[in-house]
């Protein structure tokens, strides 16, 4: 079982989560620590390591593994989950988009380890990242 | 191999939208067997919204249901009325 941190600047994890679940019809709150990374937050990072640190053990101590979303590579919040990567049954992928999150949550429940969860997410993101004129161009219209 | 086939009719005007999907996944997550769906020869697994969403179906567009397992046909009928009925949107 998974559940799943987002640590983004703004309102972006809360919206994340929220159009998921306009999407797929579900309450995934449970399963959902949000984070929003603001300027009060950003004067103290510690806190937020330690909010952060708080949410992995309160997952972990119910046997799930724990995906860490976070918005941009080298900004804050990923340079405080990084320091997440290390423990067992946890990993931080940057860049989240909706497409990754509805994978993630579709597969919550799935028997996988944090690598396939990882590697599907990334996939589901990488396979919408599309521009319409070079899709066209490829299918010869 | 046994298996069940369906070719379907996308009716309603959004054509295979992100919420359809997640009606359809819903469904077929009822049933134990494996369920695919291929469009213009490009097959997904039918139990993932992702993966129904890269097929990109729009009003209009033909797509075969294929199911394999426990519950195929049933699987395969349900499936194919809640397509035919136009994800019960206005149309």
């Amino acid at each position: 079982m998974f559940s799943f941190i987002f640590v983004t600047h703004a309102d972006l994890g809360a919206s994340l989560v929220r159009t998921a679940e306009f999407i797929m019809q579900e309450d995934f709150k449970e399963r959902c620590e949000v984070f929003s990374i603001d300027y009060s937050m950003l004067a103290d990072m510690n806190r937020i390591k330690e909010m952060l640190e708080q949410a992995v053990d309160r997952f972990a101590g119910k046997g799930h593994k724990v995906v860490i979303f976070v918005d941009i590579f080298g900004g804050s919040p990923s340079n405080v989950a990084f320091t997440f990567v290390k423990r067992e049954g946890v990993d931080v992928i940057t860049g989240v988009s909706l497409p990754m999150v509805i994978y993630a949550f579709e597969h919550r429940e799935h028997d996988m380890t944090i690598a396939q969860m990882a590697a599907g997410i990334i996939q589901a993101g990488e396979d919408n990242l599309i521009g319409a004129k070079k899709l066209l161009e490829k299918e010869g219209r | 191999m046994m298996m069940a086939e369906r070719t379907v009719t996308i009716r309603n005007k959004l054509g295979l939208h992100a919420r359809a999907a997640s009606m359809f996944v819903k469904e077929a997550e009822r049933y134990a067997c494996e369920v695919e769906m291929e469009k213009s020869g490009v097959r997904v697994n039918a139990k993932s919204i992702m993966g129904i969403l890269m097929l990109a179906a729009p009003f209009g567009s033909t797509l075969k249901l294929i199911a394999k397992g426990p519950g195929e046909e049933e699987c395969v009928a349900a499936l194919a009325r809640l397509v035919e009925v136009g994800f019960e949107e206005e149309s």
